[in-house]
């Protein structure tokens, strides 16, 4: 610039300087897109009264212009340009950011770059615009700063300095704002993806005071985040021991980077524990210096419900194997067994027609006979215990087959003192089952009370309506007057080849329970103390 | 009992045979027959026409049952079958006057017979 400067031409210099610096304020301020080039237009403006602003912005993805702010030009103007695609001759904003060239008309009526629009144009009463691409810092093209005047005219360096000026000012505005605006964009995607990793995401710093906690960990834990944010971890640990544990295998910036997939006990708000598998890993910044830690903790209780469940079925099933492989062999022997005791009966019956009654010889007949039917009896307590069962089931009277039971040991307490006791009022004693299985349950029960206790027996039988999940059921109760269970016994008494009598194969409640379960019932010790043993049996009705 | 009872019995075992004949024998009946198989039991029974037969089920060539139900085609006689397995099915069932599972004792026998023979 040649010229001296004017004092209006200064006074101009300093109202547009104060100008943008309110465009900057606004900036600054965090202001919208919208609100901050308005504020260039207004500035512009006022600084130069004769003269009409207007800002249109480039869309990335369609290419076409729209417009960003104005204040003075008609609306009908503003809806005629809106949307306008950038060309060669497309008046002067449109070839403007098209070429990324300031396009200069000094009289829109005759300029062949205003063809297309010529007549909007002449209604709103514009005849010069010079327009300035607002161009961004990798040379891209945002949008135009154009200046209109309602009289045909050239522009003047200093209005081009200004034209100038103003879209750089516009150019910084839209690019800060559109990087605001991804920067939050993505700061809501991670937190988004943060809240929706299922599994508990705590981070901490180098002392271990945590830094976030996303919604998992809120809702696996049971805390706001707000009430842990600033804490050591150490509290969500369900034992201290795990907390300094983890420390020196990796949450230790110097052990290295990650922590491979550790199952730690956690406690939750409520003080429940949990079992969780956690992997972490160190945050270093871009220099490689520690920040912190990143620990991902996973609920596994399910899981672990699942497998604890799925090892159960297993094991029930080699159990189940074992018994069938027993049961086979078990059979086997029995058959093979009952030809040879069929030889023995039948020697012993055809000898005792020939052995006069009375004779020692008829008592070692005797003796021959008994060591038959115990061996009978072991080989049917074998099979009932591994054979393969099969329940012939029909409605009956519970009571009926424990009566039915007692009369056929007459004989077993024939030179005792024993009485059955019975205490069922108002109970139901119909139920579904197959009555020569439960028959054998109550031998077996009473056999062992026989065995057990000192003469005078009683023997007390008490039954009870009860639902057990909805299922209608019967509880019986089966209480001697003996001694109760010795204590090394009661966590036996259900296994096999457990007995304390002097006789017996040991096989009486395996085979008893095997029976109420194949039934879907349930057999257990009972309220057992110092006044006798208890058996307690339930039954689904159906 | 004004007359004898008339007995075949069938078992694959000497031994068995041998005790069944001689305790039938002591309740008061005679065996006119000893099979140790199936097929024999069908010959015995049609030369023989005994009142009863008392029979095993498994058997080299032919089962207690198979010959059961061959022998109802021609005789109406009581076949009591005594053995070591379980029940015969239900089906096999019409062709056998009683079951009986192995040992049975004497008495045992004798009550099977006069069911399958009231007038034993």
């Amino acid at each position: 610039m040649s010229d001296p400067i004017t004092f209006d031409q200064r006074e101009l210099l300093e109202r547009d300087l104060r100008g943008q610096t309110r465009v900057l304020k606004r900036l600054a301020q965090g202001a919208s897109l919208d609100e901050v080039l308005d504020t260039l237009v207004e500035v512009a403006e006022e600084s130069r009264p004769e003269m009409i602003a207007s800002i249109l912005l480039l869309d990335e993805k369609t290419g076409c212009l729209h417009n960003g702010a104005s204040r003075r030009l008609p609306d009908f103007y503003c809806a005629a340009v809106e949307g306008v695609k950038p060309g060669p001759n497309v008046g002067s904003c449109g070839t403007a950011a098209f070429t990324g060239q300031r396009v200069v008309v000094e009289d829109i009526s005759t300029d062949p770059l205003w063809e297309a629009i010529r007549h909007v144009a002449a209604e709103a009463s514009l005849r010069a615009c010079w327009s300035e691409p607002i161009i961004g810092s990798s040379g891209e093209v945002l949008g135009t700063f154009a200046m209109y005047y309602q009289t045909p005219r050239a522009p003047t360096e200093n209005e081009l300095e200004f034209v100038s000026s103003s879209a750089n000012l516009a150019a910084l505005a839209i690019q800060r704002v559109r990087y605001q605006n991804s920067v939050e964009r993505e700061r809501a995607m991670l937190k988004t993806i943060l809240n929706s990793v299922p599994d508990a995401l705590i981070s901490g710093h180098l002392d271990r005071k945590i830094t976030h906690f996303n919604r998992s960990a809120g809702r696996i834990f049971g805390y706001d985040p707000e009430e842990v944010i600033g804490k050591q971890t150490a509290f969500l640990y369900a034992n201290p021991d795990d907390y300094d544990r983890l420390l020196k295998m990796r949450f230790n910036a110097e052990q290295g980077e990650t922590l491979a997939a550790t199952e730690i006990q956690w406690r939750r708000k409520s003080g429940e524990t949990f079992p969780g598998e956690i992997v972490g890993t160190t945050i270093r910044d871009e220099d490689g210096e520690p920040l912190g830690y990143m620990g991902l903790i996973r609920d596994i209780t399910d899981r672990k419900i699942a497998e604890a469940k799925l090892a159960e079925s297993q094991s029930k099933l080699v159990q189940a194997e074992r018994l069938a492989a027993m049961g086979q062999m078990v059979s086997a022997i029995a058959h093979e067994s009952r030809n040879a005791l069929q030889r023995i009966q039948v020697s012993v019956d055809v000898l005792q027609y020939e052995i006069e009654a009375g004779s020692e010889a008829r008592e070692d007949l005797e003796r021959i006979s008994r060591a038959r039917a115990d061996l009978e009896r072991l080989h049917d307590e074998l099979r009932s215990f591994a054979g393969p069962i099969q329940l012939n089931t029909s409605a009956g009277n519970m009571a009926e087959t424990w009566r039915q039971a007692w009369t056929n040991l007459r004989v077993s307490r024939a030179d005792r003192d024993a009485e059955l006791v019975e205490m069922i009022p108002d109970v139901d004693l119909d139920c579904h089952f197959d009555a020569f299985r439960f028959e054998q349950v109550f031998r077996n029960l009473f056999e062992n009370s026989l065995a057990a206790c000192p003469d005078p027996v009683r023997i007390t039988v008490r039954c009870q309506n009860m639902d057990i999940e909805g299922v209608p059921s019967l509880s019986i109760s089966v209480h001697d007057n003996g001694p109760g269970l010795p204590e090394e016994i009661r966590s036996h008494v259900f296994e096999a080849f457990h007995t304390t009598k002097a006789k017996g194969t040991g096989l009486g409640m395996a085979i008893a329970k095997r029976l109420i379960e194949a039934h879907q019932g349930t057999i257990e010790i009972g309220n057992d103390g110092n006044d006798g043993a208890e058996f307690v049996i339930k039954m689904p009705r159906a | 009992m004004t007359t004898r009872l008339r007995i075949v019995i069938a078992d694959d075992e000497d031994d068995i045979r041998q005790g069944f004949r001689r305790l039938l024998c002591k309740i008061g009946c005679d065996v006119v027959g000893e099979a140790t198989n199936g097929r024999e039991l069908v010959k015995l029974c049609s030369s023989e026409h005994p009142d009863l037969v008392i029979t095993d089920i498994r058997m080299p060539e032919m089962s207690g049952i198979d010959a059961a139900k061959v022998i109802s085609k021609t005789h109406t006689i009581p076949v009591i079958v005594v053995s070591s397995h379980e029940r015969p099915a239900a089906e096999d069932s019409a062709y056998i006057a009683d079951f009986l599972l192995k040992p049975i004792s004497g008495p045992d026998l004798e009550a099977a017979i006069t069911r399958a023979f009231p007038r034993f």
